[in-house]
């Protein structure tokens, strides 16, 4: 934070330059104006370098402060439960998996529709990375682009009816760059409590104005949206968003996805849903929440692939506007390197034996009733 | 730095004035013609009101065919770029299945593993029979297995440091590790020219944030001196600690951080450095072991050495390398690391693997033979382009290279151009 008497030096650094301009091409005001303008433009990166060191006082000052201050040390102190270390696996994270030479079930991946290991996807991928080898090598704008990205957007598309989708390379990056793309300072943000990280980082990122409801409340929800959008004139202006999970990864709870939308066209919001958990696993063919409640077209709904489709990446969906706007000012996507292919033609494969193969679904019910059962 | 002659400094504010001005005439148009027809936003506030996305608009989409070039091949020397048309004047564009053989210019396939190797692409596919494409599970879960853990080792051992963590990827190991290194109270020094992904950690950890001029150690030494003895802005607390970053090659300049110069300042000042070794790692150095090879820095003066494996291995994802204690804190506590899904098995291999040949531990000098090969090419090219006239930036040795356009038009015509002759540069 620059101090005041240095915002003087260099205001006056400026005014002396621009009153010398106007002086010597003063003969048309405008004339001499606009060539000050001119000379700061070509001049505006010369820093105020020298100034800042002799503006505060002596250097042997600044010396004994700067020998006095400790700092903290880059971590805190290591405690027991640190050093935890998780079980390792010498195979597939499939329904069994080995750990220390142990046959064991798995009830820890979350593979839901038993995708790991499958042959199709196998096959894919082996033809892939003979093709394309593992990376992509480079950002989505400049050569990253492979066919094989643009056909699983396609395909992810067309899978669950909307106009176009956008890939990204990790899932949890999905959420935390599509939040500040569209969610800038100002706008509203209604939010559930219980939502993971990726969304947190993501709204707080954004910087904007975020309401937080009680987690899976509808009553809740419809209180705040009520207080935000009754007696307060200038939120017609504003971006108002609703942000939920469509099957919440830190309490396992389903969002009533019909109600919410109920109240999205009431109070005239937008709804941002991450289906992370619920692509794959609800609905007729995995098609997530929305064929699961049968409601329209959400505006924005995101998913991690790393849940059922047992791949790594997320994606996100909309309308063309929508993932357009991604393609430039989504930071995740721009500032990134593209999904490996191999994975792209994974997703492609995994989403035509979801399609082809519905039995997944209820085979996965099944084994949902029996453990609730138990 | 680059002293700009003034005649090109005044053509580029003028193209980029008469580009501004034309767009907005155009947007004047706009509006008159969309009052007359009814909006279909139904109450909603646009996703883009007014200005924020001109640049978008009236800028990018006039040259929007030179970007996102769709290929059909691996990005190797040579690859297969598939043309493009648009009916729609550049906002939309579609694939044709015409495709051109070009010379590959402008992908980080430093050391060419890029595309199927003979050594690395074998295991990569027994891997992937083995552990699957995916773990499906985040690391602390049940998605460690014994490759993430000799993938960690083999990272450690390369980079010269105790231990290392990996995650998925490159841009989300700076995000989720920044925050947890540093938050309120602290103060972070960052390279005015920093990747998105380091100002995104930064933005999120929550500390003061102060900007450096680029590659200056003596801009850094003040700052230092005048945030150490001002502390924490209004309180005027000490700080809890300070945190500065660099990258090892800036991905846009070309140019090696003044590495030995800002350890030094941060040693005297007793603050941390975070290295971002994205475009050095496996790329630079004698055994392809980045920067502080190269510039002859230890690599116990700098705390906390970041870099992907992107660029120089062919793969995706990215590690910290640091003290043990370093690595057992952040695996108790990075959200990368607890939430979400473990870098995926075959890349961990093609990793595994291309260290293997870097080092020599194939059996064969391929590694050795990669790392002279990338040094020449890149200095020869250098060299080549300076004596044609072109303005490049950068050091030598470093495979970035960048040439100055300065004006607008220039982009797509120099871009269209190289298409035309079959070589692809960004």
């Amino acid at each position: 934070m620059k101090t005041h008497f240095e915002n003087h030096i260099r205001n006056k650094k400026r005014r002396k330059a621009y009153e010398f301009f106007d002086d010597a091409f003063v003969d048309e005001g405008g004339r001499g104006q606009s060539l000050s303008v001119l000379f700061l433009l070509l001049h505006a990166g010369d820093a105020v370098g020298p100034f800042s060191s002799l503006i505060f006082g002596h250097r042997e000052e600044i010396d004994e402060l700067c020998d006095e201050w400790v700092p903290e040390s880059l971590i805190p102190p290591i405690t027991e439960e640190m050093p935890y270390e998780p079980p390792t696996l010498e195979s597939a994270a499939g329904p069994h998996a080995i750990i220390n030479g142990k046959y064991v079930v798995n009830f820890a991946s979350a593979n839901y529709l038993g995708l790991i290991g499958h042959e199709k996807l196998l096959e894919s991928n082996t033809s892939a990375l003979e093709k394309y080898g593992v990376g992509s090598c480079g950002p989505r704008g400049f050569y990253g682009t492979i066919d094989v990205h643009l056909d699983c957007e396609a395909r992810i598309a067309k899978f669950l009816g909307t106009s176009d989708s956008i890939l990204y390379s990790y899932g949890l990056s999905t959420m935390f760059s599509t939040i500040p793309c569209f969610c800038k300072k100002g706008d509203i943000i209604v939010v559930d409590e219980g939502v993971h990280w990726g969304i947190q980082n993501g709204l707080y990122l954004s910087r904007s104005t975020i309401v937080y409801f009680k987690h899976n409340d509808m009553e809740s929800l419809r209180n705040t949206l009520e207080k935000i959008v009754v007696g307060n004139k200038r939120a017609k202006e504003l971006r108002r968003y609703i942000i939920v999970e469509a099957v919440y990864q830190n309490s396992g709870q389903i969002a009533p996805l019909n109600e919410i939308i109920r109240l999205k066209e009431k109070y005239i919001f937008r709804v941002l849903l991450d289906e992370s958990n619920s692509f794959g696993a609800l609905g007729r063919s995995g098609r997530g929440l929305t064929a699961y409640h049968g409601v329209p077209k959400v505006d924005i709904v995101t998913a991690a692939m790393g849940h059922a489709l047992a791949i790594e990446g997320g994606f996100c969906t909309g309308s063309s506007r929508v993932i357009d706007h991604q393609r430039l000012s989504s930071s995740g996507y721009v500032f990134s390197a593209s999904l490996p292919p191999y994975l792209a033609c994974a997703a492609i494969t995994a989403i035509d034996v979801l399609e082809d193969n519905p039995t997944l679904i209820t085979k996965l019910k099944e084994n949902i009733s029996v453990l609730w059962k138990g | 730095m680059i002293k700009i002659p003034y005649f090109s400094a005044l053509s580029t504010y003028f193209s980029f004035g008469l580009l501004f001005v034309f767009g907005h005439v155009r947007d004047f148009f706009r509006n008159i013609f969309d009052f007359f027809h009814s909006s279909n936003l139904q109450g909603y506030a646009p996703i883009c009101s007014g200005q924020e996305d001109f640049y978008v608009r009236r800028y990018y989409h006039r040259i929007q065919d030179c970007f996102g070039r769709p290929i059909s091949s691996a990005p190797d020397v040579w690859f297969d770029i598939v043309h493009r048309y648009s009916n729609d004047n550049n906002k939309t564009m579609k694939r044709t299945s015409k495709v051109t053989r070009c010379l590959n210019l402008g992908s980080y396939n430093y050391l060419g593993f890029a595309a199927a190797d003979e050594y690395c692409t074998p295991r990569v596919i027994e891997t992937l029979n083995r552990f699957s494409p995916s773990t499906c599970s985040p690391r602390v879960d049940g998605g460690t297995t014994t490759l993430h853990k000799e993938l960690e080792e083999s990272v450690a051992n390369f980079v010269g440091k105790p231990a290392a963590i990996v995650f998925g990827m490159g841009y989300a190991t700076n995000a989720a590790t920044l925050p947890v290194l540093i938050g309120k109270g602290g103060l972070i020094v960052s390279d005015s020219l920093n990747h998105s992904s380091i100002i995104n950690g930064a933005r999120g950890s929550g500390a003061t944030i102060r900007v450096f001029q680029h590659n200056t150690p003596s801009h850094l030494e003040e700052v230092l001196r005048q945030h150490i003895a001002e502390g924490q802005p209004r309180t005027h607390r000490p700080w809890k600690k300070i945190v500065v970053l660099v990258e090892g090659i800036y991905s846009m300049e070309g140019e090696l951080c003044k590495l030995p110069e800002i350890v030094a300042v941060c040693k005297k000042y007793k603050a941390y450095v975070y290295l971002d070794e994205a475009h050095s790692i496996g790329a630079v150095g004698q055994t392809g072991k980045g920067v502080c090879e190269l510039l002859g820095v230890d690599t116990a003066d700098v705390d906390v050495m970041m870099g992907t494996f992107t660029k120089s291995f062919g793969s995706c994802g990215g590690y910290i390398a640091g003290s043990k204690e370093l690595i057992q804190y952040l695996q108790y506590t990075s959200p990368a690391h607890l939430y979400a899904t473990s870098i995926s098995p075959p890349a961990a291999q093609q990793i595994i693997s291309s260290i293997r040949v870097i080092l020599g531990e194939d059996g064969s000098g391929r590694g050795a033979e990669k790392l002279a090969r990338i040094r020449e090419n890149s200095n020869f090219f250098r060299s080549e382009l300076q004596k044609m006239g072109f303005e490049v930036i950068g050091d030598y040795d470093s495979p970035v290279i960048s040439i100055m356009l300065y004006n607008p038009a220039k982009i797509p015509a120099f871009s269209r151009e190289c298409l035309k002759q079959n070589v692809r540069s960004y």
